[in-house]
């Protein structure tokens, strides 16, 4: 399945896609909110991992346009310093699963799979 | 002695404002300003606008006063003293007139007749009064007729000074003395003129007891007196207190004056006194009246006093309202800024620990993405070893890589906790698990509680209720609950945390240690704002009193129960429900 990387620390991104891609997943990794937004409009992207603290937009907007553009993308949202209330936000804007960084790549791919079932 | 000084000490204690040793004790916190000077000022200011004008109106009263009762005295005085001189000035001209008369009337030959003059002068006795003989004195100063108590005939007076002075003058009115008879009187002389060029003289002796009744019979007040005396000062009537009879009186002699005047001054002895005086015409005499001052101006003594009382009076009872006023000034003033100082305090307290929070949430945010990166980069290494065969028998390798992972692991689980820390400085009511918030908090202190071997117990029964309330406020009450009871106690103390369901709606936590305790004395001000008993070493006493605050603002109740050198247990009961919105469905904590 093919899943959207995005986030600024490139280091963790390529890092992130890397550990993905040993688990089956065909990964792409983005470092910024426009690029993320071009990928999945050019590619069919089942899933984006989205941080929420991007250089150039808040991830909550990417996840906004992605959920009424493409409503089939599904979204986990992995962030270092999200309040409470912004994981209620994601979630409420249909985000599948909200993480805080450092998680478990167990948990982040189960969730990834769990969406992906549905 | 020292139990009136102790008496006196617990009544001012009583009376003392509260602002009275604001700044001087350790306890009292910062000052804005010195309450007692200020208070000091407003008394003197006050004060003096009162009693100034008050003293100023009395000043005058005294001074009208006194002026309007000496002139009253000066007045009474010259019009009895002018009074008195004009009896006397009549009693002596009827007198010279009644002896012109007979001069006029009488010849020599039958005034020489001593049955003539003797009958002369009782009908004089008789019109008159006061006269005692009569006497007829030839040119050549020889008494050839006399009739009166005494045997002066043939007397010669050739030489005395009276004779010399009628035979100069026509008439003559003498000084008291004694002259032969050897007793105090006085004479009137008329010289005579007949036609052969010589001439003879009438003289009369008056009783000086007549003038002495004249002066006995005037109205004067105790220790004053009247009395005559000669213009060289020699008393010719008796005196009480200012002499004897022909000697020299003992007071100054006023200079002439044709009015009757008055002067003050001194008595030998020292005394004020008033003499009212007047010189006599055509006699050598002043008649002089001596009122003591402190006599007359009794009436004036008395009405000071008067006045006194009511100035002394208005005086205390216009300082009573100065201070009164002036106190309760200061101290609402006082106690205004107190409120003040503590909405400040508490303010900053607060901002304090906003500021703590954010700088922790600032270095968990930095600290977070690199944490993140090595966490990854771990787990890649850690994928990659599991993947690849040659290095899946490494178990060495593995376990470094689990500790880097476990580290990491424990790393995020500060910065998540310093970020949830952080965040919560406004209400957010939340359902919350008690233990969480309880055990969140304790890992701040575990370090601690480790190294003074301080044992924790915590006692939370499983169907324990998930409880509504502030996240935020929970962390902070306990944490400074906990701090407290930490620094309570000495190494190897025992802290215990237990949480029970309370009445209906609502759950109890309480906190005890065995540590030091606090005194009963102290307990009823453990909460007030300042309140510390760590004195130096660096209590703000903001600590229990944001925890009586942040409990309040959740609707709870804080109380304290406590023995010195057992320990001390803080109960605090929430509402399982709080009043206001739940915001939120998640659970955290």
């Amino acid at each position: 399945m093919k899943i959207l990387v995005v986030d600024d620390e490139k280091k963790f991104a390529k890092v992130l896609a890397e550990r993905l891609k040993l688990r089956g997943f065909d990964v792409t990794p983005v470092f910024d909110g426009a690029s993320a937004l071009t990928q999945l409009r050019g590619g069919r992207f089942d899933g984006m991992v989205l941080d929420l603290r991007l250089p150039d937009m808040d991830g909550i907007q990417v996840l906004r346009q992605t959920r009424e553009r493409l409503p089939d993308v599904k979204v986990v949202v992995l962030s270092g310093h999200a309040t409470q209330q912004d994981f209620k936000t994601c979630r409420e804007l249909g985000a599948a699963a909200c993480f805080h960084k450092p998680a478990k790549i167990s948990e982040l791919t189960q969730a990834l799979r769990d969406f992906r079932e549905k | 002695m020292t139990n009136i000084i102790h008496y006196i000490n617990s009544i001012v204690i009583h009376f003392k404002p509260k602002f009275w040793n604001a700044g001087t004790s350790k306890t009292q916190g910062q000052i804005l300003f010195n309450y007692r000077k200020f208070w000091f000022s407003s008394v003197t200011l006050r004060s003096l606008v009162s009693l100034v004008p008050i003293a100023i109106l009395f000043m005058f009263t005294y001074v009208l006063e006194n002026k309007a009762i000496r002139n009253e005295n000066h007045l009474h005085t010259i019009r009895l003293t002018s009074n008195t001189r004009r009896t006397l000035t009549y009693f002596f001209e009827e007198r010279l007139d009644a002896l012109k008369f007979i001069i006029q009337e009488e010849r020599f030959e039958s005034l020489n007749n001593p049955q003539t003059l003797q009958y002369i002068l009782r009908n004089l006795q008789r019109g008159f009064g006061g006269i005692i003989d009569l006497g007829l004195i030839t040119d050549a100063g020889l008494q050839t007729n006399y009739v009166g108590p005494f045997d002066l005939k043939n007397k010669d007076y050739s030489t005395q000074k009276w004779f010399i002075s009628c035979v100069q003058n026509g008439s003559y009115l003498s000084d008291v003395f004694l002259g032969y008879r050897n007793m105090p009187h006085m004479i009137i002389a008329l010289k005579q003129p007949i036609p052969n060029g010589s001439f003879y003289i009438l003289r009369a002796t008056l009783d000086i007891q007549n003038f002495i009744e004249i002066l006995s019979t005037l109205e004067l007040s105790e220790r004053g007196e009247a009395f005559l005396c000669n213009r060289d000062g020699f008393l010719q009537t008796p005196s009480k207190y200012y002499g004897e009879l022909l000697k020299r009186v003992d007071l100054p002699i006023p200079a002439y004056s044709r009015h009757t005047q008055v002067l003050e001054a001194v008595d030998r002895s020292g005394n004020p006194i008033l003499i009212g005086y007047a010189y006599i015409e055509n006699s050598p005499y002043i008649l002089m009246l001596v009122k003591r001052s402190e006599v007359i101006l009794k009436g004036w003594y008395l009405l000071r006093k008067e006045i006194n009382w009511v100035f002394g009076i208005s005086v205390i009872l216009t300082l009573i309202v100065v201070l009164g006023i002036s106190t309760f000034m200061v101290n609402k003033i006082y106690d205004a800024d107190q409120t003040r100082l503590k909405a400040l305090e508490r303010l900053e307290g607060s901002s304090r620990l906003i500021s703590i929070g954010r700088l922790a949430a600032g270095v968990a945010h930095e600290i977070n993405n690199p944490l993140a990166v090595i966490g990854e980069n771990a787990g890649l290494i850690e994928d990659i070893f599991n993947l690849k065969k040659e290095y899946s028998g490494d178990q060495q390798v593995k376990e470094l890589i689990a500790a880097v992972l476990e580290s990491v692991e424990r790393c995020g689980g500060i910065t998540k906790q310093l970020l949830e820390f952080a965040r919560h400085f406004e209400l957010k009511i939340l359902p919350l698990h008690l233990e969480r918030i309880i055990s969140g908090v304790l890992s701040f202190l575990r370090k601690e509680a480790v190294y003074r071997n301080i044992a924790i117990h915590t006692d939370i029964p499983d169907d324990f209720p998930v409880i509504s309330s502030d996240q935020g406020s929970l962390q902070q009450i306990f944490l400074n609950l906990f701090n407290n009871a930490f620094q309570a106690m000495e190494k190897g103390g025992r802290l215990d945390i237990r949480a029970t369901t309370h009445m209906e709606g609502q759950v109890r936590i309480s906190v005890s240690d065995d540590g030091c305790g606090i005194s009963e004395e102290d307990q009823q001000k453990i909460f007030e704002p300042f309140f510390t008993t760590k004195g130096m070493k660096g209590g703000t006493g903001l600590g229990l009193s944001i925890t009586y605050g942040l409990v309040r603002k959740l609707k709870g109740e804080i109380s304290v129960q406590s023995r010195v050198g057992k320990g001390t247990t803080f109960t605090i009961t929430l509402p399982i429900k709080h009043g206001g919105d739940i915001k939120d469905e998640t659970l955290t904590g």
